[in-house]
């Protein structure tokens, strides 16, 4: 991407927090009730035509930065800018002309279908609502979608128990390009499939984006998966965001002392018997509590004092790989 | 090295309305006093079911009808449910998946504990025992967290407490049903680590199951890789990795993305598992196998040894190197 080119999609310190649910006796002695802090400032561009992946650990906002970008929540604070326009604070009315630009798909597609329409019923139904076809073609457009996503022609009368985790995965994929968006997010898809079914859906998302020139973010736990599919990498952790570059930058020369971490934990069949100390000692703190200065200090190898009292700022360090952490803020 | 567990032919099946399936087919294998024994396969492959089957955790109708599992010299196949309780915990104990559904939510952790301890143990040494354990583990303060109820304990607490709790009568087997599937990579780093500190401190033999390639890679020295409840390839880690014999596990192996990235696309195994209902007449694999050809399908395929160890249930594995190299030549051309 030329730097002059208007990115797809402009995040500007988006921050989400949710109120925790307080109990009666603390509400009525008047306690304020306790934040979790589920986006903290969170600045990316997602670049027109490319896929950008999106790692973390749970409890590190992805889902929740995901869900703000398609406006399932609306956003506390910062701005949302699609094609430069901020949608951000857009009122629903608004809203309508770019949920058919943009479009999801879920990590569960057990729970993302609804098991008393049939496959085809409900591809249709995304089409009449959006009125993407006139009535007499909403037939030949479903199974046209149901052949490119690899789906048999007969699956547009079943339902979804007659299919398998796959297929459904598929279906879903099929939904969601039914109103032919320009920006589709995919939440975790693989996670709750077998291997072989998994590098299934990988490719077909893959030449998706390529064939209709989607621009996607990938969200995933899975560095392996995140690796293959995307060319721009953001690291996110306790809902900010600690790394972002390129694919291969990053997964040769990662930055921060959380991402190394990552991806030394990760079990490959590369570095077999190694039995070694674990990468990253503790947990993910809970989000009510974010600690002054840096998120990550409190696991960081190589916390310094400074780590407690200033938070990082992101720098960008070479061309394109930006990171949040005083080892590389001179 | 002594054998501890020995399976020879477990067969186990479940009555349908209609049919009878067998979610485990005729498995064997050993496992060795002190050593890591990995299960790979997909979701209803029959890896989990082996493991409850060993265990005689199976819920109805499910039940075992044939082989010999032999534990320690004895063979415990042949135990009534009580002689069986006393092998349960003490001499084979298991760890599940989801320790969320496997630890009791109105029972306190330390309860939870105490409840698998020797009943002759006094209350005192109970509780020093089990923060003992809890040390053990890798839970700091222990004494408070005893008092906790598991929804208190993130994910990877409750599953360093499931293990506290199945280490709780020195087992000299462990049986790890994807022990860290549910939880986050630097997490699933720290309980692969500890395992295997704890497997090495006590010399414990652990039969570990799997649908991660690498985490089994990673942690066990023998591994079987199983399909449509057989076991299809069986060998040392190293061997299986650099001299896979078995079209399914070379499809596993390939559809696995990496870190370092090879190519851009992955080469993932068409089709779909089969349906235990309706299996094919031969080779289980061969309407997904690249290879396959009449041959494989007319008749069972058995398993055989193809090297000293090695065990594949393939017709073509002699020929399985020459058959990657060529499709891998094609797939670059």
């Amino acid at each position: 991407m030329s730097p002059n080119e208007e990115p797809l999609l402009r995040v500007e310190s988006l921050s989400k927090n949710f109120v925790k649910s307080q109990n009666w006796m603390d509400a009525l002695v008047g306690k304020k009730p306790k934040m979790l802090h589920a986006l903290n400032q969170v600045s990316l561009t997602i670049p027109a035509g490319q896929t950008v992946g999106l790692v973390g650990e749970s409890g590190s906002g992805k889902s929740t930065l995901a869900r703000c970008l398609i406006r399932l929540y609306r956003p506390d604070e910062g701005r949302i800018l699609y094609r430069g326009v901020d949608i951000a604070q857009l009122p629903e009315k608004q809203l309508q002309e770019y949920r058919c630009k943009m479009q999801m798909v879920f990590q569960d597609p057990y729970s993302s279908l609804n098991p008393r329409l049939t496959i085809g019923g409900m591809i249709e139904e995304v089409i009449q609502v959006h009125n993407i076809r006139p009535a007499n073609e909403r037939k030949d457009y479903t199974a046209s979608l149901l052949q490119r996503v690899g789906l048999p022609p007969d699956a547009m009368k079943r339902k979804p128990v007659a299919l398998s985790g796959g297929q459904r995965q598929r279906a879903v994929i099929a939904r969601a390009l039914a109103v032919n968006p320009e920006f589709l997010i995919a939440d975790e898809p693989v996670s709750a499939l077998d291997v072989s079914i998994q590098a299934q859906i990988i490719n077909l998302l893959h030449e998706l984006q390529q064939d209709l020139n989607l621009t996607m973010l990938f969200i995933s736990h899975d560095l392996r998966v995140v690796r293959h599919i995307s060319s721009k990498i953001v690291v996110m952790y306790l809902g900010k965001v600690l790394e972002v570059g390129n694919a291969n930058d990053l997964y040769l020369e990662p930055l921060h002392p959380y991402t190394k971490a990552l991806l030394q934990a990760v079990p490959t069949l590369e570095n077999v018997k190694s039995v070694k100390e674990a990468a990253l000692q503790g947990e993910t703190p809970d989000a009510y509590e974010v600690p002054v200065g840096c998120c990550f200090q409190n696991r960081c190898p190589n916390v310094m004092p400074i780590c407690s009292q200033i938070e990082p700022k992101m720098i960008e360090h070479s061309p394109d790989h930006f990171t949040a952490c005083h080892l590389f803020s001179s | 090295m002594k054998e501890l567990l020995s399976i020879k032919d477990l067969v186990t099946e479940i009555p349908l309305r209609d049919t009878v399936v067998y979610p485990v087919d005729h498995v064997s294998f050993s496992v060795n006093e002190g050593e890591a024994f990995g299960i790979v396969g997909e979701s209803g492959s029959g890896k989990s079911m082996t493991c409850r089957s060993i265990l005689r955790l199976l819920q109805p109708p499910a039940h075992v009808t044939h082989g010999e599992i032999v534990y320690d010299g004895k063979r415990i196949s042949d135990y009534t449910e009580n002689e069986f309780a006393a092998v349960r915990g003490k001499g084979i104990s298991m760890v599940f998946q989801d320790p969320m559904t496997s630890l009791n939510p109105v029972l306190r952790i330390g309860e939870q504990i105490f409840e698998a301890f020797d009943a002759s143990l006094t209350k005192q040494q109970r509780q020093e025992q089990a923060v003992e354990l809890l040390k053990q583990v890798g839970i700091s303060s222990a004494e408070e967290r005893l008092k906790e109820y598991p929804h208190q304990f993130s994910g990877g607490m409750r599953q360093r407490a499931m293990i506290a709790i199945t280490l709780a009568r020195n087992p000299r087997l462990l049986l790890a049903d994807e022990p860290t599937t549910a939880l986050d990579v630097t997490i699933q780093d720290q309980i692969l680590t500890l395992l295997k500190k704890l497997q090495r401190e006590r010399n414990m033999g652990v039969v570990f199951v799997s649908h991660d390639l690498g985490v089994v890679a990673r942690f066990c020295e023998r591994m079987a890789v199983m399909y449509a409840g057989q076991i299809v390839e069986m060998s040392s880690v190293e061997e299986i990795f650099s001299n896979p014999q078995h079209p399914y596990t070379i499809g596993l192996m390939n559809s696995m993305p990496s870190l370092q990235k090879v190519s851009e696309w992955l080469v993932p195994i068409s089709g779909m598992p089969p349906d235990l209902r309706a299996l094919p007449q031969g080779c289980r694999f061969a309407p997904r196998c690249p290879w396959a050809s009449s041959e494989c399908e007319k008749a069972p395929i058995a398993i055989s040894e193809t090297a000293p160890g090695h065990f594949s249930r393939c017709l073509k594995a002699a020929e399985m190197k020459k058959l990657v190299s060529d499709a891998k030549n094609e797939r670059h051309e």
